[in-house]
């Protein structure tokens, strides 16, 4: 809700020159209590005996935000991301530590909240604006613009439980555009919603942005938080992992979350064991990173059982948990199947137009027809980085002209 | 602040039924029936032959006591669990939450006042006129009372959030309340050894103070008004207090 500055306290702020910062959070941290039993905790309220654990949701957290700035939060579920915007804005209280903001803050935790189903979207939007705090006259003077925004025009007056879960957010999100806070939070609020809408959302945010408010997003796309923010903030279970500018932190986020899914699924080495083909190293030429553009050379070292046994290779190029970007194979290419003992292979791809990210490479031995899997291996250690640019967007590079008339 | 919240907590509660509010008045209406037709119809129930009360109706004595005690009960147990079904606003958006039970205290009142308005205006019709005195008298029991269930509302709603099984017991509570204040049946027929264990029952003071006000236009003694006005202040000082202890950890539990 729009509330006052929750107790801003004189400026006893850390990180040096924080003068001008909107937002301060300064060792804060959030422990819960957790009971085997519900009764444990009546126990302990009673016997004064200790029943509980203590569980850090959150623990020494230190930022401070600049006004105008963007604050992105990234991290896996449970990493305590909603915990800190809940902190930030006023809904929890801190186990520890401060939080100072300066100026009117709106939390969007979750949009529309207060609705009830069986009002008109008319009548829900003053209840939620009744949620938020907003004067019935402020919302009157607004409520055409409200209105059009959300473009439900013609449900207006009929029952919320009439509307489809998208045309809800967009009732709520249509009545929070008419506001101008100066701290905005929102927590994955615009997840929901037809592509359309998001975009109105996310346009709408940057209008937000360009008034000069600050704003602090948590989501789990590490796109959009690379559009929106300047800095982003990486929490893992609860503590800060990294916290800087925005590419670097997600470029390392999205590493850790390769490396984890690789975890996963850990190298079913036995599977293989009586294959008669082995690979025996997978190995990057290219001093690391690479820039796009490079040529980017693999080195291939097999063993096989026999001198006449032919077999085909197949090298992928691969993103996150295990989206292929590119895979080409002796087989796919048209070309004989390998035969020999000890054979070395160097696959080369000339000026790679991989754009920055963290890649890796899986290469396959398959049988004389492509399709028994004698052996297969992954390189994950080191990864294929290649450079972050400031200026693109996604895997690849295509050429392109434009022609604007 | 609170307006707002009085008019949802009034609307809501029957929003999507057809009768929608007439709900809130038909429900009463037919418990008054249901006691009257018991107590006056089936038990020939009367007021004591010798009482200043003989001649007073029994529908009358009924209600004066009976429509108060509705918006106590309905006032109490909705505030009780005023915090618990709000938790949604509790825990996604920075607000007030004292607002609930204290809007949910109020909108009961609202409701059955329109009831007792009623009442009051056809006893008074009835009995060709109504002292000052006495609307007085109910105006300052009526502000009481409020004080009285906001306070408990506001105690009883922190607590049930940590404690479910308040709900239950509170239902358990109110029965006992209800029927050992004399609300039913006038004090004077309760053996003497039992009026001090009736008058810890605190809407049992209330009870016999809306039955002088309303029926003999009398003013409820100086020592009875004062306890009144101690225990309306005592219970919003503690439901106060309690809920600005318990409110910081509202989120952690619910």
């Amino acid at each position: 809700m729009l509330a006052g500055s929750p107790a801003v306290v004189s400026v006893a702020l850390m990180h040096g020159n924080t003068s001008d910062s909107v937002v301060c959070v300064s060792h804060l941290s959030k422990s819960y209590r957790i009971y085997d039993k519900p009764t444990d905790r009546l126990k302990e309220l009673i016997t004064r005996n200790l029943y509980h654990r203590d569980f850090f949701a959150l623990s020494n957290v230190n930022f401070s935000l600049k006004q105008g700035k963007s604050l992105g939060v990234i991290g896996d579920n449970g990493s305590g991301k909603s915990t800190l915007l809940q902190l930030i804005a006023g809904v929890l209280t801190p186990t520890s530590g401060q939080i100072q903001c300066n100026g009117r803050i709106l939390g969007l935790l979750e949009l529309g909240i207060g609705f009830h189903i069986e009002f008109t979207g008319r009548q829900n939007i003053f209840l939620y604006g009744d949620i938020l705090g907003l004067p019935h006259s402020l919302i009157k003077a607004r409520f055409a613009e409200i209105v059009d925004f959300s473009e439900l025009d013609e449900f207006i007056d009929r029952p919320l439980k009439t509307y489809s879960t998208g045309m809800r957010m967009r009732l709520a999100f249509s009545l929070v555009a008419a506001l101008d806070p100066d701290i905005l939070v929102i927590d994955e609020a615009l997840t929901v919603g037809d592509n359309y809408f998001q975009k109105k959302c996310l346009d709408h945010m940057s209008k937000i942005k360009e008034r000069g408010r600050t704003i602090v997003f948590c989501s789990h796309s590490t796109y959009q938080v690379g559009m929106f923010c300047e800095e982003t903030l990486w929490l893992r279970k609860g503590v800060v992992e990294r916290h800087g500018e925005t590419l670097p932190v997600i470029a390392a986020y999205e590493a850790y979350q390769l490396r984890r899914s690789e975890h996963a699924n850990d190298e079913p080495g036995a599977k293989y064991s009586n294959m008669p083909v082995h690979i025996v190293s997978v190995e990057i030429l290219n001093q690391l990173p690479i820039d796009r553009g490079d040529d980017l050379r693999v080195r291939i070292v097999t063993q096989c059982v026999t001198d006449d046994l032919p077999f085909h290779v197949m090298i992928s190029v691969k993103f996150g948990a295990d989206f292929g970007v590119f895979a080409t194979g002796t087989h796919l290419a048209g070309k004989p199947p390998v035969r020999g003992r000890h054979r070395e292979i160097i696959v080369t791809y000339p000026s790679i137009p991989l754009l920055g990210g963290f890649y890796w490479l899986h290469v396959r031995i398959f049988d004389d027809q492509g399709l028994l899997v004698y052996h297969e291996r992954t390189l994950l250690d080191p990864e294929l980085e290649v450079r972050k640019e400031n200026n693109e967007r996604g895997f690849c590079y295509l050429e392109n002209r434009w022609e604007i008339s | 602040m609170l307006s707002p919240f009085i008019g949802r907590e009034l609307r809501e509660q029957y929003a999507g039924s057809a009768l929608g509010v007439v709900w809130s008045l038909l429900q009463p209406a037919l418990y008054i029936l249901l006691y009257w037709w018991v107590f006056a119809a089936i038990m020939h129930a009367r007021l004591p032959e010798n009482s200043v009360l003989a001649d007073t109706p029994f529908i009358a004595f009924l209600l004066s006591a009976l429509l108060p005690w509705f918006a106590f009960q309905d006032g109490l147990s909705r505030a009780a669990s005023a915090v618990l079904n709000r938790r949604d606003v509790v825990c996604k958006v920075h607000f007030p939450v004292e607002v609930f039970p204290l809007a949910a205290a109020i909108a009961a009142f609202v409701a059955h006042g329109f009831g007792y308005v009623l009442f009051l205006v056809t006893f008074a019709l009835w009995r060709g006129g109504i002292p000052l005195t006495a609307l007085g008298a109910i105006a300052v029991l009526l502000a009481l009372q409020l004080a009285l269930t906001a306070g408990l509302g506001l105690l009883l709603g922190a607590v049930t959030v940590y404690l479910r099984d308040v709900a239950q017991a509170l239902g358990l509570g109110l029965a006992v309340m209800f029927y050992t204040a004399p609300v039913l049946y006038p004090l004077s027929l309760v053996p003497e050894r039992f009026h001090g264990l009736v008058q810890c029952n605190p809407f049992a003071v209330f009870a016999e103070a809306y039955h002088d006000a309303v029926l003999l236009g009398v003013w409820p003694a100086p020592t009875i008004l004062a306890l009144l006005v101690l225990l309306a202040g005592s219970a919003l000082a503690a439901g106060a207090y309690v809920f600005r202890r318990l409110e910081p950890g509202f989120v952690d539990v619910l």
